[in-house]
C-alpha cells in the first residue's frame, strides 16, 4: 500500500467523521464561501490580465505591420520618384534625339538637294527626249510625251516642291516644310551645327556653298537649265522643227504651258491623241481602246528589269552625259577656331537657343548618350529599391516585435512568443515570362504609344489635372494657327479648350500618313486606283477637301504597337489599319495578294489584277530586305544594337522607341487622262507640327523656316498629325507595286526617278519618285534609338491582397488559472480559453494585423487620405478612345480627354511619392479591393497564414534579412509548413 | 461537554444579526467582481471598437466598431451577453476641444455596456450606487434592454433585480490616415456583423 493511498484513506475517514461533529459546520461554510470569493476575485485578475495581454499583443502586431508598411510606403515613394525622374529623362532624351535627328536630317537634305537638282534636270531631259534607250518607250508614249511636254511646265510652280527648286529660275530655293528657304540660308543654318561630327571630331567648317563649286561635280542651276534648254533645242532640231523651236520658252508658249494656267490647252491637245485609243461611252472614256490594249500588252511583255526601266523612266541616273549625277558630301577641311571654345562642353540650352554655339548640333549625340546611360541606371534603381524594400519590411516587422514583446519582457524565453511575418514580394515585371507576370503586382509598361502617354503623364502636375505640367507643356508649345488665321504661342488645345499633352508625337514629325481623299479633284483618280486604298491615315476625317498626303514620310517614332488600330479604319481596304512605324512595310505574311484581292483589288480590272499580283509577289517577297524605309526590326541592319525593338509585343520592354525617318521626294506626277492631260506637281516633304520649334528647342534657327501649323481641319483636333495639303497621295503605293524588291537598293547610286504606272480607268500615271530615304546608313546611328525606359506600375493585384503585410504574433499563456478555468468554450471562464489555432502549441494568445501602403490621390492633397483599392475603371478598355465631340481621333486613352485623365489619375499610382502606411482589415488583407469596396475572393476569406511557418521570437540579435522561411513564391502562394494558423473570424 | 441553552440562543442571535451583513458583503463582493470583470471587458471592447474603426471608411466605422465590441464582450460573457445592451459611438476627430480645435489624428470609440446586475439583494444597491456621482456607473435600470430572454429575462422580471449598470469605457487609437478612401465592408460581412449575437 502506497503512501498516497494511506493518506487518501485517512482523509476519507476524517471527512466521514465530520458529519458527526457539528463544531466545524460554520468553518466549512465559511471556507466554501471564501474559496468562492477567492476564485471570483482571481477571475477579475485573470480577465484584466488577459485583456492587458491581448491589447498589448495586438498593439505589437499593429506596430510591426505598420512599421513594415511604412517601409513599403517609403519604397514605393522612392520608386515613384524614380519613375518620375525616368519620365523626365526620357523626355529630355527625346528632345535631344529630335534635335539630333533634325540636325542630321537637314544636313543630308542640303547635300542631297544639290545632288537631286542635278538629277531632276537629268530626268526631265531624258524622260521625253532621249532617243537612245535600252528599252525604248513605245512611240506613242514618246509621242505623247513630246506632244504634251514633259518638261516642267506647271509642275514646278512655287510652293510645291524642293526637288528641283522652286522653279526654273529659282532652283536655288527649296521648299522645306512648306516654307521657302534658299540654299544659302540653309547652309547658314547647318554650318554652325556641323562644326564637329557626331563623335566630336571635326567634320567641316561649313556646308559647301551651293552652285559655286564649279566643275561637273557641282550643281549649278543656271548651267543645268542651259543644258536642258540645249537638249530640248537639239531634240526638236533633229526632229525637223528646229526653225520653229528657237528657244525653250517659245516652245512652252506654243503649247500653252505658260499662258494657260489651268492646263486646258495641253489637255485639249492630249485629248486628240488619247481619244484615238479610247472609247467614249457617253459618260466617260473607257480605257478599252487601242491604246489601252496595246499599252498593257506591251507592258506585260516586258521582263521585270524592263518594267523597272519603264517605271524609272530612264533606267538610271547616268544616262545623260555631261550632266553630273552625283554631288559630293561636304568634305572635311580645315579646323575651326570655335572648336576649342566648345569642344568637350555640353551646349548650354540658353546659348544653343540663340544659335550662337557652333557645333552644338553635333554634340547632342553625347548628351543623348548621357540620357541613355541615366535611363539604364534608373531602371536598375527600381529593381534595387524593390529588392531592398522587401528585406527591409521583414526586418522592420521583426524588430518591432522584438522591441515590443520579447525585449519588453525580461523574463521571456524563446518559447514565449511566436510570430509570422508575411511581406509582399514582387518580381521585376520586366524579367518575367507571361505566367509570372500574372503573379506579380508590378506591371511593366508596354512599349506602345498608349504606354508612352501613361509614362509621360507621370511627370504631370497631379494636383490639377486640367493643367499640364509646366515644364512638360513647354515642350509642346508652338505657334499654332487657328482656323481664323490668328496665331498664338501656346500649348495645343482641343476643341474643348483642353490642353493636349498626348505625347511627344505632337511635336514630332510623323509620317507615312495620308488622309482620305475627298473632293472632285484628281484625287478621285487616286481614290479609284486600286492601290490607293492603302491609306495609312484615318479615312473618316470628313470635311477635308483635297487633303492628301501628310507629307509622305517624316521622322517617325516606332513602337511595338505601331499597327494598333486607332480609329477603326485601317490600312488595307476594309481592314483600314492605321499603319505606321515598324510594321509599315513588313509585307510578307501581312499583305498577300489574295488578301488584296479580298479587300478591293478584285474589283478592278482582271488585267490589273494579274499585274498587281505578279508584281506583288516579286516586290513584297524582297521588300523587307531591300527597302531603306522599312523600319521593322527584322530589317534593321543594326539589329544587334537595338535588340529590344525586336522582341514581340508579348515580351515587350517598355518605351523603347526608335526614330526612323524617311522622306520621299516626288519628282513628278503626270496624270494622263483620256480626257486630257493634267499636270500636277507633287513634291512633298515632311512638315513640322509647329510653326516654330518648341520653346526650349535648341534649333530655333530652323524654326523660322518651318511652316506654321496649317489647321485646315475644321473638325477639331487631329491628334497632332501633320496637317497640310499635299496631293502626292497614292503615288508611292502605286509605284512600289510595280517594283521588284531588288530595285530598292540602299545604295544611293541606284537612283530611280520616275514611274509610269498603268491605271485601270483613267489612263496611266507617270509618277516621279526620287528616292525614299529612311534609316539612311549615312546618318543613322544608335542615337536614333533610345534606351528602354522601364517604369514600374502597381497593378490591381497589389490592392487585391498581394501587397498586404500580415503579421501574426502569439504569446504563451502564463496565467496558472488558465489550467483551472480555461476549459470553457464560452462564458465565465472562457477568458482563459486557450486558442487552438497553433495546433499542439495551443497555450497561446494570438493577435494578427494587416497593413499596406496606400497612395494619396490628387484630390486628397490636403488630406491624409490614402486609397487602398484599385480603380479598375481606368483600365484600358474603360477609357475613352476618341473624343466624341470631334471627328478626329485623339488616341487611345488620351489624357487630353478629361474623363480619361480622371480615371487614369487613380491608376497611375506610382508616379507620386505620396505613399504612406495604413492598417487594413486583416479580413481583407487577402481579398480583393476594387472600386472602393472589399470583395472576398471566391466568397470565402483567405487564410493569410495558411501553410505559414511560425517562428520563435528568439534573441538572435538582429533579425535575419533576406528571404525568410515564409516567403511568397512567384505564384503568390505560401510555401508549405507544418504549422497552420486557421484564419479566425474577426472584424479587424 | 454540554452547551447551555443560552449559549445556543446567543449563537443563533449572532448568526441572525451577522448573517445579512455577511451575506451582503459576500454577495456584494461577488457582484463587484462581476462588475470589475465587465469593466475590463468593456475596456477591451472599446479597444476592439477603436481598432476596427481605424480600418474602415466613415460609412462603416460605427458598424464595424459595434461588431468588434460585441464580439469582444460576447466572447467572454456568453451566454449572459446581449448585443442590445451595447452601444458604441465613434469619434473620428477626438480631442478637438482640448487641443484648440485641432482634432487629433486618432479615432475614439466609446462603449456603453448596460451590464445586468444579477446578484440578488445587492444588485439594487449597486444600481443605486452607480446612480451617484461616479459618472461611469450610472443607473440604467429603467432602460433595461428590451429583448432579453432566458435567465436575464427572468431576472429582469423580478422587480428591482433587473437593474443594469451602464459600464462605460472608451479607447483612442492613433489613426494618422484618413479612411475616407478605404474600401467599405462587403454586404456579406455587414450581415455577419449584424449576426454578432450569442
Amino acid at each position: 500500500m502506497s503512501m498516497t493511498v494511506r493518506i487518501l484513506r485517512f482523509a476519507w475517514r476524517k471527512t466521514l467523521s465530520l458529519k458527526d461533529d457539528q463544531d466545524g459546520a460554520a468553518l466549512m461554510i465559511t471556507l466554501a464561501v471564501f474559496l468562492f470569493l477567492f476564485i471570483t476575485v482571481l477571475s477579475v485578475y485573470a480577465v484584466g490580465d488577459s485583456v492587458y495581454r491581448k491589447i498589448r499583443l495586438q498593439n505589437a502586431a499593429d506596430a510591426a505591420a505598420y512599421s513594415a508598411a511604412v517601409v513599403q510606403a517609403d519604397g514605393l515613394s522612392r520608386m515613384a520618384t524614380v519613375n518620375r525622374a525616368m519620365s523626365w529623362t526620357y523626355v529630355q532624351m527625346t528632345r535631344r534625339q529630335m534635335d539630333y535627328i533634325t540636325y542630321r536630317w537637314l544636313r543630308l537634305t542640303y547635300e542631297r538637294f544639290c545632288e537631286d537638282s542635278v538629277n531632276a534636270a537629268n530626268f526631265y531631259s531624258q524622260i521625253s527626249f532621249t532617243t537612245v534607250d535600252p528599252y525604248p518607250i513605245p512611240t506613242y508614249v514618246r509621242t505623247a510625251s513630246r506632244r504634251f511636254g514633259w518638261p516642267k511646265c506647271k509642275s514646278h510652280t512655287p510652293a510645291n516642291g524642293w526637288w528641283c527648286g522652286l522653279g526654273v529660275d529659282r532652283r536655288d530655293t527649296l521648299l522645306l516644310n512648306g516654307r521657302e528657304i534658299s540654299l544659302a540660308d540653309l547652309q547658314a543654318i547647318i554650318t554652325p551645327m556641323m562644326v564637329y561630327d557626331d563623335n566630336g571630331g571635326m567634320l567641316a567648317t561649313s556646308a559647301p556653298a551651293p552652285g559655286n563649286g564649279g566643275g561637273d561635280d557641282t550643281y549649278d542651276p543656271d548651267e543645268t537649265a542651259e543644258n536642258l534648254n540645249e537638249d530640248l533645242k537639239e531634240y526638236y532640231r533633229q526632229s525637223g522643227a528646229s526653225s520653229q523651236w528657237g528657244s525653250y520658252e517659245s516652245w512652252l508658249a506654243q503649247y500653252g504651258c505658260v499662258d494657260n494656267a489651268d492646263g486646258t490647252a495641253a489637255e485639249a491637245a492630249l485629248e486628240k491623241v488619247v481619244t484615238a485609243f479610247t472609247t467614249y461611252t457617253g459618260t466617260a472614256y473607257e480605257p478599252t481602246g487601242e491604246f489601252y490594249e496595246k499599252f498593257y500588252a506591251w507592258y506585260q511583255s516586258l521582263s521585270p528589269e524592263q518594267r523597272v526601266y519603264l517605271v524609272t523612266g530612264v533606267g538610271g541616273a547616268s544616262v545623260s552625259a555631261g550632266i553630273p549625277t552625283t554631288y559630293p558630301a561636304p568634305s572635311t577641311s580645315s579646323s575651326s577656331s570655335s572648336m576649342a571654345a566648345t569642344a568637350g562642353t555640353n551646349p548650354p540650352q540658353s546659348v544653343a537657343a540663340t544659335g550662337a554655339a557652333a557645333g552644338w548640333g553635333a554634340q547632342l549625340g553625347r548628351l543623348i548618350d548621357y540620357d541613355k546611360s541615366n535611363l539604364s541606371m534608373l531602371n536598375l534603381a527600381l529593381s534595387a529599391i524593390n529588392a531592398n524594400m522587401y528585406s527591409s519590411m521583414q526586418a522592420a516587422a521583426k524588430i518591432m516585435l522584438q522591441k515590443n514583446l520579447w525585449l519588453y519582457d525580461r523574463n521571456a524565453t524563446a518559447e514565449d512568443y511566436r510570430y509570422s511575418i508575411t511581406c509582399p514580394l514582387a518580381m521585376d515585371p520586366y524579367d518575367l515570362n507571361s505566367s509570372q507576370t500574372a503573379a506579380t503586382f508590378f506591371s511593366a509598361l508596354p512599349n506602345t504609344e498608349a504606354g508612352e502617354r501613361v509614362f509621360l503623364e507621370m511627370g504631370r502636375d497631379r494636383k490639377n489635372w486640367d493643367t499640364p505640367h509646366t515644364t512638360l507643356a513647354d515642350y509642346f508649345k508652338c505657334e499654332i494657327e487657328d482656323r481664323n488665321g490668328s496665331r498664338s504661342w501656346d500649348i495645343r488645345q482641343d476643341s474643348d479648350g483642353k490642353y493636349q499633352t498626348g505625347g511627344l508625337d505632337q511635336w514630332m514629325i510623323r509620317g507615312g500618313a495620308q488622309y482620305a481623299l475627298t473632293g472632285a479633284t484628281d484625287q478621285d483618280l487616286i481614290a479609284a486606283t486600286p492601290l490607293s486604298t492603302y491609306r495609312v491615315m484615318p479615312g473618316n476625317v470628313t470635311g477635308r477637301q483635297n487633303v492628301g498626303s501628310e507629307g509622305d514620310f517624316g521622322i517617325m517614332r516606332v513602337y511595338k504597337d505601331a499597327n494598333l488600330n486607332e480609329t477603326g479604319e485601317g490600312f488595307i481596304g476594309g481592314l483600314h489599319r492605321v499603319d505606321r512605324g515598324n510594321h509599315l512595310f513588313s509585307w510578307p505574311g501581312k499583305m498577300p495578294a489574295i488578301q488584296l484581292a479580298a479587300t478591293g483589288i478584285s474589283a478592278v480590272d482582271s488585267l490589273i489584277n494579274q499585274v498587281v499580283d505578279s508584281v506583288f509577289n516579286q516586290v513584297f517577297s524582297q521588300f523587307d530586305q531591300f527597302l531603306d524605309v522599312n523600319p521593322s526590326c527584322v530589317n534593321s541592319y543594326d539589329e544587334d544594337a537595338v535588340p529590344a525593338m525586336c522582341q514581340t509585343v508579348a515580351e515587350s520592354v517598355a518605351l523603347y522607341s526608335q526614330y526612323r525617318w524617311a522622306s520621299s521626294k516626288w519628282l513628278c506626277r503626270y496624270r494622263i487622262k483620256w480626257t486630257g492631260a493634267k499636270f500636277r506637281q507633287h513634291i512633298g516633304f515632311p512638315k513640322w507640327f509647329c510653326g516654330k520649334p518648341h520653346e526650349l528647342s535648341i534649333i530655333p534657327a530652323i524654326g523660322q523656316y518651318l511652316p506654321p501649323l496649317d489647321r485646315q481641319d475644321t473638325d477639331g483636333p487631329s491628334h497632332g498629325y501633320l496637317e497640310h495639303t499635299w496631293d502626292a497621295s497614292g503615288m508611292f503605293e502605286q509605284f512600289r507595286q510595280l517594283l521588284p524588291g531588288s530595285v530598292f537598293s540602299r545604295s544611293r547610286e541606284d537612283y530611280r526617278s520616275c514611274a509610269v504606272v498603268p491605271s485601270n480607268e483613267s489612263g496611266f500615271l507617270f509618277v516621279g519618285h526620287a528616292r525614299i530615304y529612311g534609316d539612311d546608313r549615312e546618318i543613322w546611328d544608335q542615337r536614333y534609338a533610345g534606351f528602354p525606359a522601364r517604369p514600374w506600375i502597381l497593378n490591381e493585384k497589389y490592392f487585391n491582397g498581394q501587397g498586404s503585410i500580415i503579421i501574426g504574433v502569439a504569446e504563451k499563456q502564463t496565467n496558472p488559472l488558465a489550467w483551472l478555468l480555461g476549459r470553457a468554450e464560452k462564458g465565465w471562464g472562457s477568458v482563459f480559453r486557450q486558442p487552438t489555432e497553433l495546433g499542439e502549441e495551443s497555450n497561446y494568445f494570438t493577435a494578427m494585423s494587416a497593413a499596406r501602403a496606400g497612395v494619396r490621390y490628387p484630390h486628397t492633397v490636403d488630406v491624409r487620405e490614402y486609397a487602398q483599392y484599385f480603380d479598375d475603371s481606368a483600365e484600358t478598355d474603360q477609357l475613352t478612345w476618341r473624343n466624341p465631340s470631334a471627328a478626329a481621333d485623339l488616341g487611345i486613352g488620351c489624357v487630353c480627354v478629361p474623363e480619361n485623365a480622371d480615371k487614369l489619375a487613380r491608376q497611375w499610382n506610382l508616379c507620386t511619392p505620396d505613399w504612406d502606411a495604413t492598417l487594413i482589415p486583416l479580413r481583407y488583407a487577402r481579398s480583393a479591393s476594387r472600386n472602393g469596396r472589399w470583395e472576398n475572393a471566391g466568397g470565402t476569406a483567405q487564410n493569410p497564414f495558411l501553410n505559414t511557418a511560425w517562428q520563435r521570437l528568439s534573441d538572435d540579435g538582429r533579425p535575419a534579412l533576406g528571404i525568410p522561411q515564409n516567403r511568397v513564391n512567384r505564384n503568390g502562394a505560401m510555401e508549405v509548413s507544418n504549422r497552420d494558423l486557421l484564419f479566425q473570424w474577426r472584424v479587424y | 461537554m454540554k452547551k447551555s441553552a443560552g449559549e445556543k440562543g446567543t449563537m443563533l442571535m449572532e448568526f441572525v444579526l451577522i448573517m445579512p451583513i455577511l451575506l451582503f458583503l459576500i454577495l456584494g463582493l461577488i457582484q463587484l467582481s462581476l462588475i470589475w470583470r465587465a469593466k475590463f471587458l468593456t475596456s477591451y471592447a472599446a479597444y476592439s471598437g477603436a481598432r476596427a474603426a481605424i480600418v474602415y471608411p466613415p460609412g462603416d466605422q460605427e458598424t464595424a466598431a459595434y461588431a468588434a465590441a460585441c464580439l469582444a464582450l460576447s466572447d467572454v460573457l456568453h451566454p449572459e451577453f446581449r448585443k442590445s445592451s451595447v452601444s458604441v459611438t465613434v469619434d473620428t476627430a477626438p480631442g478637438g476641444n482640448r487641443n484648440g480645435g485641432v482634432p487629433l489624428p486618432a479615432v475614439k470609440a466609446s462603449v456603453v455596456y448596460r451590464y445586468p446586475l444579477i446578484v440578488p439583494y445587492v444588485n439594487t444597491f449597486f444600481a443605486l450606487a452607480g446612480a451617484g456621482e461616479e459618472p461611469q456607473w450610472t443607473l440604467a435600470g429603467a432602460t433595461a434592454p428590451v429583448s432579453r430572454t432566458g435567465r436575464g429575462a427572468a431576472a429582469s422580471s423580478s422587480g428591482g433585480a433587473g437593474s443594469t449598470l451602464a459600464v462605460k469605457a472608451s479607447c483612442t487609437l492613433p489613426c494618422p490616415w484618413s479612411t475616407a478612401s478605404f474600401p467599405g465592408a462587403s454586404a456579406e460581412d455587414k450581415q455577419n456583423w449584424s449576426n454578432v449575437q450569442p
